[in-house]
């Protein structure tokens, strides 16, 4: 009986402990927002193994699955390996036995004595020939970089080292030495690889980019030459290059070509992804010819900068991008490429992301990327014969085939343009109306929300809200016409596009018209505060999240570069000349109409809207004894991207939000 | 020839002073409130009065003239909080931060950018904004900010002016147009309609 009475309070302990949605499914919050399990997954030339990064409690960890048995094994852990702020990425299949992986160390300094240095070296990890054996980690330690793995070719790879000559050189990995290893009087750096003998292509100048195509043959090289000069060289025959562009002192937005900035070599004849310079930050990938002056977008990044693009092994086809998130470099695959055709995207929409990004040399297997709005991306393998699919991992394992939200798209017309929405249901279908919040995304121009998993979104579909995000002029992602109309209209058409997407919504019979609150981050939390005053009459309460209060002082952004001061005078407006027209669209100046609560969270250490916003928006706030909630995150940055501070912020603000529903 | 010859004659050098410290102020003269936070050692600034005509802020197109020699605010290592020294009226710009670190002589160039000036008005304590300087021993790297966090340090501005009698009213100088303090004073200028 005691026993019994003991397992019954274990038992309602645990139940008690776990948030139950109203399917019954467990549900704890961090789960949302927790750094992804596994971020790559790579097959070998010959389909034998897998290579995959995952991220483990205390730091990353290379790791090795037999396809056969999928029987796993740590290669490198890096809590062992290095220090804790370690990294690894951009991992790369030399030959069948040979893995590359670029790794980053931080030597800790003393403060005043030595300087803490950061130290890069390419891994060259030989896979142990019996399982569990320990494999062999060499490195290069010569500065430079992998050109070329030459994945068809045993114990080669290509390997660029830039100076006032830039050379690339063909690398045995058997000729290198041990990670760890001292080398000896007699032990020579590299196996003396590093020699004429080995040279492949040389250029006068220095490299900052090799394109070599598919069969391993240079075909062009980005370098500055000794007067500075940025140039593109391509390569008609081997060692015989011709300049083809060559780039201005400054950056010349005339001159169109100068503000793209090759970064790989496509699959078409002298095409190169180039990254736009001109931009606020980097999210457009184009196709430019340089050498016959032709340029394409071919994909914008919905959120984040892009820093390089991410090509599938066996046809240089874009599968994805490396972008930049709080400071860290993380992989981010895409769909279909968007056609640009008569400067109309034609994207083909579903709400499921398939991309083949790694393949076996006979292309028998294939590691699939997926992902969906209610399923966070998974990697698969794929055997083409036997139409086998099994999966290797996933970005959140503990979310894999739980969520059973639903995902809605529409669109509303204003003022002649149509404004796309993406409307998320909890996945109970109760007959009472769901409580809605608005959620517009930050930017605003040149950012969308896309179709795939969105974390937010799910985290308050899972607290029992529908979740409306809107596209609205200005939005990267659909059209030119659409993101082209966004310019200069931050207190106009873009809050009135978010108005009456809203209305539209607020109208289906599954939405509660009486209990609509706004949330937004950055532009949104601009958004979310002007709207909750001018528009009472739709929303009960708005949470401004790193929101811009005074446009003025957005525009006098002590941050921002020569480069975003012109995109902000162009975009947003223009400080010295039309600072009552930007006063005007200030929150800040308007406080004193505010009828509806207000929450407003901020990071003190957000160097894109500084944290003055927050307090100027509080000063106001206090002055007009209006009614709000303040919350200042001391170690958080703009983005908010540790998964400890983005839960208490989406708990904070789910808890106000529903105490006002409430009353 | 080094860099250092180029520099041009500093005609006078500036040291910020504690509040307990100040003097009186002389006509024409205003008080300079900066905010620092400071991580390295013998870090200045280097600016220079605009030949305007009783403005505060440049208007659109107005072209920068300089309206006499450049001066120079000296700063020592790890000084955080606010600090005071009295300078003549008027509108000025600030030229180059010097912010010496790992033993190089790391300067910044400042003189073509707006978020670079401050105004003095006559007889008020004018704040011209928070000076950060911070250092990145990982990547020798200097980071240098002029912030305008007048909202966020007014309280405590105010509360430092009380406890030590001070009786000069308190300015937003930042050197370009900023009607926030105006309009939480006065509550003119609010905006009643959209």
């Amino acid at each position: 009986m005691k026993n019994n009475l003991s397992i019954f309070l274990l038992l309602t302990f645990l139940l008690a402990s776990i948030n139950l949605d109203a399917k019954g499914m467990p549900q704890n919050s961090p789960s949302f927002f927790s750094k992804a399990k596994m971020t790559t997954a790579i097959i070998s030339p010959n389909g034998n193994y897998i290579a995959t990064i995952t991220n483990e409690k205390n730091g990353q960890n290379l790791n090795l699955i037999n396809s056969e048995n999928r029987s796993s094994q740590v290669l490198i852990d890096l809590t062992e390996f290095a220090s804790e702020e370690a990294s690894i990425g951009n991992i790369t299949w030399l030959d069948n036995q040979n893995i590359s992986v670029q790794f980053v160390d931080i030597k800790k300094g003393v403060e005043n004595l030595l300087d803490t240095t950061t130290r890069r070296f390419l891994l060259v990890i030989k896979i142990p020939t019996k399982e569990n054996k320990e494999p062999l980690i060499k490195s290069v330690r010569t500065k430079g970089w992998i050109v070329n793995p030459l994945i068809d070719k045993d114990d080669e790879f290509l390997y660029a080292k830039s100076g006032v000559y830039s050379k690339v050189y063909r690398i045995k990995p058997s000729k290198l030495s041990l990670h760890k290893a001292r080398l000896g009087k007699l032990g020579k750096k590299d196996g003396a690889q590093f020699k004429k003998k080995n040279e492949v292509v040389s250029i006068d100048g220095y490299a900052v980019r090799w394109f070599f195509d598919l069969a391993g043959e240079v075909k062009a090289v980005l370098s500055y030459n000794q007067k500075g000069e940025l140039k593109l060289n391509q390569y008609e025959e081997k060692n015989k290059n011709v300049e083809v562009y060559k780039w201005a002192d400054k950056l010349d937005d005339n001159k169109k070509d100068d503000r793209l900035i090759p970064i790989a070599l496509s699959s078409e004849k002298d095409t190169y992804y180039s990254l736009d310079l001109s931009e606020d930050e980097e999210r457009s990938i184009y196709k430019v010819n340089y050498k016959e002056d032709k340029e394409q977008l071919v994909y914008e990044s919905s959120t984040h900068q892009v820093v390089n693009v991410i090509l599938a092994e066996r046809s240089h086809e874009l599968v994805g991008l490396k972008i930049l998130v709080n400071g860290e470099v993380q992989n981010y695959f895409i769909d279909n490429l968007l056609s640009n055709e008569n400067n109309s995207f034609k994207a083909k929409r579903n709400n499921l992301l398939k991309v083949s990004i790694s393949q076996t040399l006979d292309k028998s297997q294939s590691i699939i990327y997926s992902e969906s709005f209610n399923q966070p991306g998974q990697f698969f393998t794929i055997v083409a014969k036997k139409q086998q699919k099994r999966l290797i991992g996933s970005f959140f394992p503990h979310l894999d085939n739980k969520l059973k939200t639903r995902q809605i798209e529409g669109k509303v017309v204003v003022e002649g343009l149509h404004i796309p929405y993406l409307l998320n249901l909890p996945s109970n279908k109760s007959k009472i109306p769901l409580p809605l919040i608005v959620y517009p995304h930050g930017g605003p121009i040149g950012i969308f929300d896309d179709h795939y998993f969105d974390a937010t979104s799910q985290y308050l579909n899972n607290k029992g809200f529908a979740v409306l995000r809107v596209n609205y002029r200005g939005s990267s992602g659909y059209s030119l016409k659409l993101k082209n109309a966004g310019k200069r209209q931050w207190g106009e058409l873009i809050l009135e596009d978010i108005v009456e997407a809203t209305n539209k919504v607020s109208k289906r019979a599954d939405i509660d018209s009486n209990s609509i609150c706004i949330l937004g981050m950055s532009y949104g939390g601009y958004a979310a505060t002007m709207l909750t005053i001018f528009h009472p009459e739709i929303f009960k309460c708005g949470v401004n999240i790193a929101g811009v209060s005074d446009v003025n002082l957005y525009l006098n952004s002590p941050y921002s570069s020569n480069k975003q001061d012109k995109w902000m005078k162009e975009y947003i407006g223009d400080t010295v000349a039309e600072y009552e027209i930007n006063k005007a669209i200030s929150p800040v100046y308007h406080v004193n109409k505010l009828v509806r609560p207000l929450l407003v969270i901020h990071g003190k250490k957000d160097k894109v809207v500084d944290v003055e916003h927050a307090f100027r928006l509080k000063l106001m706030l206090e002055k007009y004894e209006k009614k709000f909630e303040w919350k200042l995150f001391e170690e958080q940055g703009h983005s908010m991207n540790s998964p400890d501070a983005m839960l208490e912020l989406m708990e904070t603000s789910v808890d106000f939000i529903a105490r006002q529903l409430k009353k | 020839m080094s860099s250092y010859a180029k520099t041009p004659p500093i005609k006078r050098l500036f040291k910020p002073q504690e509040i307990s410290a100040l003097e009186p102020l002389n006509d024409r003269e205003g008080y300079l409130l900066i905010e620092l936070d400071v991580a390295n050692t013998s870090s200045s600034l280097e600016f220079f009065r605009l030949k305007v005509n009783k403005q505060r802020f440049l208007k659109e197109g107005q072209k920068i003239k300089r309206a006499n020699k450049v001066k120079k605010l000296t700063f020592k290592k790890g000084k955080e909080g606010f600090y005071f020294t009295k300078l003549p009226k008027g509108l000025y710009q600030i030229k180059r931060v010097n912010a010496p670190s790992f033993n190089l002589p790391f300067r910044m160039s400042t003189e073509e950018r707006r978020q670079w000036r401050f105004s003095i008005v006559e007889g008020k304590i004018n704040y011209i904004g928070k000076l950060e300087i911070e250092k990145k021993r990982s990547s020798r790297h200097v980071e240098i900010n002029f912030l305008n966090r007048f909202a966020m340090s007014k309280g405590k501005i105010e509360a430092l002016l009380i406890e030590n009698l001070i009786n000069y009213s308190l300015e937003l100088s930042v050197g370009v147009r900023d009607d926030f303090f105006e309009n939480f004073n006065s509550g003119k200028g609010v905006i009643h309609e959209k």
